[in-house]
């Protein structure tokens, strides 16, 4: 197959434009920000609860994952990995790298310190980071389309 | 010298690269969402995605959802990796254009 190089350059260019279209189309908007940043706050919260009710709380945000996750993929028509790569990378693994120590942080205020509260100011703290974070990899996925990533 | 440029036929058809580049930007897609981004109409598009299925480049689910059937669209592995050297064969090309009309 012959191809030569304006054509190579025309369908580059082809790629960028119906990217760029994919990101002006139906969105998952602030429910889904939000309701994400209650799902990061509520693993959170969760330690705060007596042992049995942990697990049912942390059962429940299992299950909430998968039903955002739905709600979402339907709302939107389309399906993305958090992780996928680009900036939406990094925007996911510094969400993590700030989850995975508070979270751990929540546990030892909680257990070793004797502050039953922590893991509550933990999962205020995680809600608005889940918010923002979400919103911020939405911009990154954008961004990422608009340069035909 | 340079080698040869080799293209994949099954992708590069317009419409077929560009299904393909909104499957790369998603891990799936429902078929109605693409149609509209296309602007196509549903035998198009079922046409040229039945190519990339027949390829093995593309897999097909159904699912039901609020008492409709929708139909959600993924790459499959070797679809994924034809694409991106597809793609890669075209910047490699449309960077030699590049090069050339450098100055000096």
């Amino acid at each position: 197959m012959v191809i030569d190089q304006q054509e190579a350059a025309a369908a580059l260019a082809s790629m960028r434009d119906v990217k760029e279209r994919m990101a002006k189309g139906p969105r998952w908007g602030w429910k889904y920000h939000f309701l994400f940043g209650g799902l990061m706050g509520t693993l959170m919260a969760v330690q705060a609860l007596p042992i049995v009710w942990r697990f049912v709380g942390l059962a429940f945000c299992f299950a909430a994952v998968f039903l955002i996750k739905k709600w979402g993929r339907d709302a939107s028509g389309r399906f993305i990995n958090g992780f996928r790569r680009g900036r939406t990378r990094l925007v996911a693994v510094g969400l993590l790298a700030i989850f995975l120590p508070l979270y751990l942080l929540c546990a030892w205020l909680s257990f070793d310190r004797q502050m039953p509260l922590a893991p509550l100011y933990g999962g205020l703290v995680m809600f608005v980071l889940g918010v923002l974070g979400d919103w911020i990899w939405v911009k990154a996925y954008d961004a990422d389309l608009a340069e035909g990533r | 010298m340079s080698r040869l440029p080799r293209f994949d036929p099954v992708i590069h058809a317009p419409l077929r690269l560009q299904a393909c580049a909104i499957l790369s930007s998603v891990n799936e897609v429902e078929f109605a969402l693409m149609r509209e981004t296309l602007g196509v109409s549903d035998s198009v598009l079922s046409k040229h995605l039945k190519q990339l299925e027949e390829a093995g480049y593309i897999k097909v689910r159904k699912a039901a959802t609020g008492g409709r059937v929708r139909t959600w669209l993924a790459f499959t592995g070797l679809g994924r990796k034809s694409f991106a050297a597809h793609v890669a064969e075209l910047e490699r090309l449309a960077a030699t254009v590049a090069a050339a009309s450098q100055p000096g």
